[in-house]
């Protein structure tokens, strides 16, 4: 696969010779031959050669009587069919003998017209190429004297399949620093049979070898007169070099788009697993925020933004789809291989079958993909199969999860009893009876401590998670079939108890060429099954009391955790009030006892969800001539989901339902079927200076999705663990479900053009047409335009060896977004299907359809540079600027109109913020792949709202008036979506034990007056970046990614739940509250007291207030990795090739400003891998 | 393709030719290449013709417009919808036939019990209250207002397509479902009305009262006056009455014992659960009598009497066990208008505990000793009275002295269609608008004898007990009380007349603040028209 390396490492201007002599000529010859192989291979199979010709067996009938070698060649081309690729000054400067009309083939007309001309020529496909071929000795008499003074080393090329490869330019690294006679004589290029000869001045000469398509090699050269030297095929520099959007691909040298581009080998060193962890590491816009609550569940979707999304997110609004149908408002669009595809297909995505990724996030990049664009879109190719002898390539790992409870500061036994003491939760003053019941309780717990009892319940449901992964694939083929089929086992365990991912993924993948005709189908299974912990939720645990154990005396599991009797045997019922986080609410009237939530987990309890997922797609590609191609795919997807969730009679959040609806049994099936069709054309042509790139598709796509739940009641056994089972439905309950159809229609056109690779231009202009949009606005236009500036290829820069690269690039242009239900733009009804009217069954309507609804517009402008010098220090930075438009949500209207709320385009946001990538190669030696850089990618976003929806004002009126312990999201024009809004707080009064508070007329108060919130900071970062180094000598390397967050808040909400609004009586609390609380007049504290000045309790509420906002800088220890990758010696002693193992650890360690209980509901994990890969 | 043309070229060509032949070959070839874009381009343009259509999906599990006007079945659709959809809890599912709007009348004893619960907000029109979000007076208002206005807008959602009506639809039938619609709207505004304007008098007729709403649209309607409102409903009943008037006859109201069997042309038969011909003429009477317009309120009041489609529930043979399949507790005879409610037994289970379970918050219930006083069961003569518990123990049922259900709403048999009814407009109403309409006391005793009697009251009125208007009004609110406990149609009555306190009351404050209901907020907010 012989993509252009030359197009981004500008590598070739610095063959001294050709640097000299062709300048941006020779560039321009390159751009073209790269230009047409890209042509060639794009989303083509990975072969060496294209063989729709063999120039040594195909004959041309061709009489030649033409004066010169151009137009000779010009014949030749028009003859064959066949593009011919020449160096023009040379050839301009030679004439054509006369060949008489005759049978030859292609390989001996070439002979003859360049016999006695400097010129060799190779094919690559369709194309032959003609280079220079250097022959020193032969040159001129003068130079030949003084470099024969010289050693001269001589030597064969070879690729990987031990074919001589011709044409591979041979020259010696740091050439300026040669002697003026050896400069001219430095470099040269393999011959048709990959000979080659060079004088060489000094045994510590490197000798460079490079070609388009191979590994670059330095050899030093040493004591040796020959040396034979194999290409290894280059696909990890391929990539970068171009930009994949998915429909079309362009070199970056001429792109004008803000796009990050990785490989496997760049994923692979953050993460073993998923492909989502790694990007998240290597950069930092690519965001998933933190989830306090479900922690490192494996289970939990993550929500994934790039550049932070242009959507404002409805704050009252919920996804009803059980499945994650729908997407969230500010996901980026996800391309599998050309295909639009889910969030949780790229989660539950093998990254070992990962090729690249691509983030496109300007204008340039995003808007082809046109009202799906907005939010930014990710394109992610796999693995094609390479083609040669049949090929195996393992990979395995096995990885350990660890629970990370040190957020986690809990009271023991003692201390829990000490401090129910100190608060009063044993005395009832003014009634002896009650008095002397607690007693019973003060009692009973006292002697369960004398006793020992101090269970730490937090360490109960959790394990370590041994997971393991393995993925065999086995590729081969030759130049018309290639085929490739793999497989990926992978089953991640949790750090609670029973829960864990497993992925089973299977794809085959079969291509066939001819003659410029391509087709290749590759089908991918996946299935999934995802299990959550029969435990429960870990919030349970972390509020037991420590006094209480598990167990009964005999070891077996209790039911009851706490049963204390009074002197005449009666069961005391004083703190039945206890919340088992199980939906039954205790109260006055209803009283629940602490239930033992391990109990459950010995019952037959199932909570899982899996889905099937298959993907078809099929591709035809048909070459028409070397500047056009026509493309045509298909994709097919369907997922078959379900989910089961069985609680036993026996479970404790039964104890107090009656005996025939004890045991539920919650069912779920979805289903999603996705059909995708492309059409394009491809266009490449360069005239003289001007190289031209175009792209003319068009785009159909149909997703429908349905699910159902329901509810079976009535389980009494627990070995009944099936649906049908069941006693019946609850009452009233039915089947509920969910629906889904969007349809899309888009043509698009993209037209990249650069002038003499110094001007360049990307336009871009699409039209889609989409089902969710209303009937009166159902086509929306989106474009852009992009310009760019190559300073270096600037006459003037070009002989500044240190500057390697310096583009300039700016972007502009439109794009939307519709992640919003399917029938938001029509008025539809459903029939009642719980009642019927005297037999008749009517329907209602479900909403109020806007049929002017239409698509979120962004404009997005980017600023952008590149800049590469010393061939070391390469720093890419992008500043940005997005303006959204009508982002959709829900508009109230007056009751009256028979709607209280409809959806409309409201909510304009502007975002800005920049990106800035810097890497140090402190070495870099390719030859042997040693090499050491550091590198630090920084971001930050910034947003304001310049536009708001009377329902979103109507919501911050409510949040005017509700009393609440936590922040609610309000959004105001003028401020960041991300804005913190608290009441204004000075602290606790040390005299009182009270929080003085600000009102907004400045004047302060104790009493909480909801109207008094402020915006008191900004919970997005002013900084936030990753930074680290990799490194690698002698196939030992290391990687280190940490991440930093710098100037953004928090509100620390286990100050308020777990230290001051902790129900001391009940649950057990934060070391915080017995240590920290303000106890006398006098203290001066940041808790309140728990009793007031006076000795009373304070009971009410700590309600939010600016004092828990805190600061949430951030070090962490993202991602460490170690891997070992053996010598060449090493993988031909064991008969293997490319061997590597690794080592990887992810979250180990995390330094934070604010202190606060993370993973409430499913504990944080720290994780361990260890990975090998191999083929064979 | 390039090689064949090129095969036909003379090989043996000229230098010049062959370069010109090579030339021509290279446009020719562009003009080739062109026709791959160039049909790709027309498949472009087809597509995006034809793409609107394509773009149109079509929801399986729900139904847009287009789908649903398609059939007379889907017009019918619509129509019932807005009948079932009148059935939720919000409306006359229960706040305004027995719960809320019953609880303003004070009629249920438990309401005193907390001050700060729903019920004891409600009884002491605190509309403003929030205790809870999810039943407190104020969301209570605000969803009533919500639900009923919704129901108008499935109407004016039919009403809209009607007239686009498919050849399908045949005349009868688009003239019974538009006079439907029509009249049900109507009725539906005039709840509206009733609730959230103050009483009509000369001196209100002329104050913004609430929107009527005639669009489907979520713009908001214009707020008109009570006099305004009162001609549009004219207006919709008018019409509806007209566009009913041949298919008066085809009433089944004789039988409510009525087959729902599939195959049953369904829709031509129960009129009376529908916006019939005559329920819109009984609404009128209601309505004009509202208005002051006695002249009015008595004609239609006649005419719904004298019809002889409704007759008075029978006193002997009559049956109140509510698990035998004949029994009609809810007298259906007398029903001119009422609502089927296919799920009503568990509206019973839960506000009239058809279990003899401890009462829970949100039963209703009252004192055996009030009930006695509403139905005077002490007073010699009227004992007998077959809507008492004295006389009738198993209409009531009694949990306690202190908690008695009532049975109106129970539903214990499953084929018995007569229980599950909500009745919105009954017979004795017509008689109680035709006595306070009429010009003379003695008619008004005449009409008010013909409830007496077939209550099974011994005592009629007589010039002695009822001498003169003064003392009819006193003696109406005494039949109305009897009549519609649980029905909601007493505390229309005490607004009407203004009344300064209410029997039973908690509430000691201003009347006149409390009988008009608050709009809510969110209409406040968002129709100009309030501003």
């Amino acid at each position: 696969m012989q993509k252009i390396l030359f197009f981004a490492s500008r590598e070739p201007c610095r063959f001294p010779n050709l640097h000299k002599r062709f300048n941006f000529l020779f560039l321009m010859r390159v751009n073209l031959i790269c230009g047409v192989l890209l042509t060639l291979t794009i989303n083509l199979l990975a072969s060496n050669s294209i063989l729709g010709q063999n120039i040594h067996t195909n004959t041309v009938e061709l009489g030649i009587r033409t004066a010169t070698l151009k137009v000779a060649l010009q014949q030749l081309e028009v003859e064959t069919g066949m593009s011919i690729f020449y160096p023009s000054e040379i050839v301009d400067r030679y004439g054509a003998p006369i060949l008489p009309a005759q049978k030859r083939t292609i390989a001996e007309t070439l002979d003859l017209l360049l016999q006695g001309k400097s010129l060799g020529y190779s094919q690559r496909g369709k194309s032959i190429i003609l280079f220079e071929k250097n022959m020193p000795f032969e040159r001129g008499e003068e130079r030949v004297d003084r470099a024969a003074q010289h050693r001269v080393v001589n030597g064969q090329v070879l690729d990987a399949l031990g074919k001589p490869l011709g044409g591979v330019s041979v020259y010696i690294r740091n050439w300026q620093r040669l002697p003026q006679e050896l400069r001219n004589v430095s470099s040269t290029a393999t011959d048709e049979n990959g000979i080659w000869s060079l004088p060489v001045p000094s045994d510590t000469i490197f000798l460079v070898f490079s070609f388009i398509g191979y590994e670059k090699q330095e050899i030093r050269v040493g004591n040796r007169n020959s040396l034979t030297v194999t290409m290894r095929p280059d696909q990890a520099t391929q990539i970068e070099d171009v930009v994949v959007t998915g429909l079309f691909e362009r070199p970056k040298e001429v792109y004008t788009g803000a796009v990050r581009s990785f490989n496997q080998e760049e994923l692979q060193q953050v993460a073993g697993n998923n492909v989502l962890t790694a990007l998240k590491s290597l950069d930092p816009s690519f965001q998933m925020p933190e989830n306090i609550n479900l922690g490192s569940n494996p289970n939990a979707l993550p929500e994934v933004t790039l550049r932070g999304g242009n959507s404002l997110v409805d704050p009252g609004g919920t996804t009803t789809s059980p499945f994650n149908y729908e997407t969230a408002p500010n996901t980026p669009l996800f391309i599998l291989d050309g295909f639009e595809v889910s969030l949780t297909r790229i989660n539950d995505l093998d990254l070992t079958r990962i090729k690249s990724v691509d983030l496109l996030k300007d204008a340039t990049a995003t808007a082809i993909y046109g009202s799906r664009a907005a939010n930014g879109v990710v394109v992610i190719e796999t693995v094609r199969p390479a083609s040669g002898d049949l090929r195996i390539t393992y990979t395995g790992n096995m990885s350990l999860e660890m629970a990370d409870l040190s957020d986690y500061n809990l009271l023991n036994a003692r201390e829990k009893f000490d401090i129910e003491n100190r608060t009063g939760v044993y005395s009832f003053y003014g009634d002896t009876r009650i008095e002397q019941q607690l007693e019973h309780y003060y009692n009973h717990r006292l002697t369960e401590i004398e006793r020992g009892v101090n269970t730490n319940w937090m360490t109960l449901p959790i394990e370590v998670g041994v997971g393991h992964k393995h993925n065999l694939y086995i590729e081969g083929g030759d130049e018309s079939i290639l085929y490739g089929i793999g497989g990926t086992y992978l089953n991640t365990q949790g750090v609670m108890k029973g829960s864990g991912r497993r992925n089973i993924l299977g794809n085959a993948y079969l291509a066939y060429r001819k003659n410029g005709l391509n087709v290749r189908n590759e089908v991918t299974v996946t299935s999934n099954l995802g299990k959550n912990s029969p435990y429960g939720t870990f919030r349970q645990y972390t509020r037991l009391n420590p006094y209480w154990t598990p167990y009964n005396d005999d070891g077996s599991l209790k039911y009851y955790l706490e049963t204390v009797y009074d002197e005449s045997g009666r069961r005391l019922t004083n703190f039945d009030s206890y919340n088992n986080l199980d939906g039954i609410i205790p109260s006055n009237t209803n009283p629940v006892r602490p239930m033992n939530p391990l109990y459950n987990a010995i019952l037959r309890v199932v909570d899982q969800t899996g889905y099937t997922n298959i993907m078809n797609n099929t591709a035809l590609q048909w070459q028409v001539n070397p500047w056009l191609r026509l493309t045509g795919s298909v994709a097919l997807q369907f997922q078959w989901d379900e989910s089961d969730r069985f609680l036993p009679a026996q479970h404790t959040s039964f104890s107090a339902t009656e005996t025939f609806e004890r045991g539920l049994y919650d069912k779920g099936h979805g289903k999603r079927t996705n059909y995708d069709v492309n059409l394009g054309a491809n266009v490449n042509k360069a005239f003289g200076k001007h190289l031209l790139f175009g792209t003319l598709g068009m785009n159909a796509q149909q997703v429908k999705s349905f699910s159902n739940l329901y509810t079976v009641a009535g389980f009494p056994n627990a070995r009944m663990d099936d649906v049908t089972q069941g006693l019946g439905f609850l009452d009233g309950a039915s089947v509920t479900g969910d629906e889904g159809f969007t349809r899309l229609l888009g043509a698009f056109a993209n037209a990249s053009y650069a002038y003499d690779n110094r001007f360049l231009m990307d336009a871009s202009f699409r039209l889609d047409g989409s089902s969710q949009f209303g009937a009166n606005n159902r086509i929306a236009p989106f474009w852009s335009i992009g310009a760019g500036w190559n300073v270096h290829n600037e006459p003037w820069l070009q002989e500044e060896e240190w500057l390697d690269m310096f583009r300039l690039r700016y972007s502009f242009g439109y794009t939307g977004s519709q992640n919003f239900s399917s029938y938001l733009a029509r008025t539809t009804s459903r029939f009642y299907n719980n009642m019927d009217y005297r037999g008749m069954i009517g329907s209602y309507l479900l909403g109020f359809g806007n049929d002017d609804l239409s698509w979120q517009k962004t404009q997005k402008n980017n600023f952008g540079f590149d800049i590469n010098v010393f061939n070391r220090l390469n720093i890419v930075g992008n500043y940005y600027i997005e303006t959204t438009q009508g982002s959709i949500g829900t508009v109230n209207t007056a009751p009256s109109s028979g709607f209280t709320t409809y959806s409309e385009n409201i909510g304009d946001m502007k975002t800005q913020g920049y990106e800035l990538y810097a890497r140090y190669n402190i070495i870099n030696a390719p030859t042997n792949r040693n090499n050491w850089s550091v590198f630090a990618n920084l971001f930050r976003v910034d947003n304001k709202i310049t536009k708001l929806s009377s329902t979103l004002e109507a919501m911050n009126a409510r949040a005017d008036t509700t009393y609440s312990t936590v922040p609610i999201t309000r959004y105001a024009v003028g401020q960041s979506n991300s804005a913190i809004w608290s009441v204004k707080s000075h602290g606790i009064d040390p005299a009182t034990g009270y929080e003085i508070l600000e009102k907004k007329d400045g004047t302060l108060t104790n009493i909480y007056d909801p109207r008094d919130q402020l915006i008191i900071a900004n919970g997005r970062p002013k900084l936030e970046g990753t930074f680290g180094t990799n490194f690698e000598y002698n196939g030992i390397g290391a990687n280190v990614y940490l991440r930093f967050r710098i100037g953004g808040y928090a509100y620390n909400q286990t100050l308020v739940d777990r230290v001051e609004n902790a129900s001391v009586n009940i649950y057990n609390v934060d070391r915080r509250v017995a240590e920290e609380r303000w106890l006398q007049p006098g203290d001066v504290t940041f808790f309140k007291g728990l009793i007031d000045y006076s000795g009373r309790a304070i009971n009410a509420q700590t309600l939010n207030s600016s004092r828990f906002v805190q600061r949430s800088d951030l070090l962490s220890l993202e991602s460490v990795s170690v891997y070992y990758r053996f010598s060449d010696a090493l993988n031909k002693r064991l008969n293997l090739s490319n061997t590597r193992i690794t080592l990887f650890s992810n979250e180990l360690y995390q330094w934070s400003a604010i202190q606060r209980e993370r993973g409430l509901d499913y504990p944080f994990s720290r994780t361990f891998t260890l990975q090998l890969t191999t083929s064979f | 393709m390039k090689k064949k043309r090129n095969k036909l070229s003379p090989s043996s060509a000229s230098s010049r030719t062959g370069l010109r032949g090579a030339v021509a070959t290279k446009q020719s070839g562009e003009i080739k290449m062109n026709i791959p874009l160039l049909a790709l381009g027309f498949l472009l343009m087809l597509t995006t013709v034809s793409c609107n259509k394509w773009l149109d999906v079509r929801p399986s599990n729900q139904f847009d417009k287009e789908e649903q006007f398609q059939t007379t079945q889907g017009y019918i659709d619509v129509l019932v919808g807005a009948y079932q959809s009148m059935n939720e809890e919000a409306t006359y599912g229960a706040e305004l036939s027995f719960r809320f709007i019953d609880v303003l009348a004070q009629l249920y004893g438990n309401k005193s019990n907390t001050a700060t619960d729903y019920y004891g907000l409600s009884a002491r029109y605190a509309y403003t209250e929030v205790n809870d979000t999810q039943h407190s007076p104020k969301t209570v208002i605000e969803k009533l207002w919500t639900k009923q206005y919704n129901s108008i807008a499935q109407l004016n959602y039919l009403l809209k397509h009607l007239d686009t009506r498919p050849a399908e639809l045949s005349e009868g039938d688009y003239r019974l479902i538009k006079g439907e619609a029509l009249a049900l709207r109507g009725f539906l505004h005039f709840d509206l009305l009733r609730l959230f304007a103050p009483a009509y008098s000369e001196a209100t007729a002329n104050e913004n009262a609430i929107p009527y709403v005639t669009e489907f649209t979520v713009s908001p309607s214009d707020v008109l006056t009570i006099a305004e409102i009162v001609e549009r409903i004219e207006t919709d009943m008018l019409a509806g009455i007209a566009l009913q008037e041949d298919t008066q006859d085809i009433d089944q109201i004789a039988s409510n014992q009525g087959t729902t069997a599939l195959g049953a042309e369904l829709f031509y038969m129960f009129r009376q659960n529908r916006m019939n011909y005559w329920a819109a003429k009984a609404l009128l009477a209601r309505m004009y009598l509202y208005a002051g317009d006695k002249g009015n309120a008595k004609k239609y009041a006649d005419e719904v009497i004298d019809s002889g489609w409704f007759h008075f529930s029978l006193i002997s043979g009559r049956n109140y066990d509510e698990r035998d399949v004949r029994s009609n507790i809810i007298f259906t005879s007398e029903h001119v208008f009422s609502l089927h409610h296919s799920r009503l037994k568990n509206v019973a289970d839960d506000f009239f505990k058809t279990n003899a379970l401890d009462p829970e918050e949100v039963d209703l219930f009252n004192t055996q000793s009030v009930l006695d006083g509403i139905y005077e069961s002490t007073v010699e003569g009227l004992e007998s009275d077959i809507r008492s518990s004295a006389a009738s123990p198993s209409r009531w049922s009694p949990h306690s002295n202190s908690v008695v259900y009532s049975k109106k709403y129970y539903a214990d048999h499953s084929t018995n269609v007569t229980q599950r009814l909500i009745p919105l407009i009954r017979l004795p109403e017509m008689y109680y608008i035709a006595a306070e309409s009429a010009e003379t006391v003695e008619e008004a005793r005449e009409y008010l004898n013909a409830v007496r009697t077939a209550r099974n009251i011994v005592t009629l009125f007589t010039a002695e007990n009822l001498p003169d208007q003064a003392t009819l009004q006193e003696k109406l609110f005494k039949e109305y009380r009897k009549e519609y406990y649980a029905e909601g149609q007493l505390w229309y009555f005490y607004k009407r007349f203004g009344y300064t306190s209410l029997q039973n009351t908690v509430y000691y404050g201003n009347m006149n603040a409390a009988y008009t209901l608050p709009i809510p907020d969110a209409e406040l907010e968002f129709n100009p028209d309030y501003q």
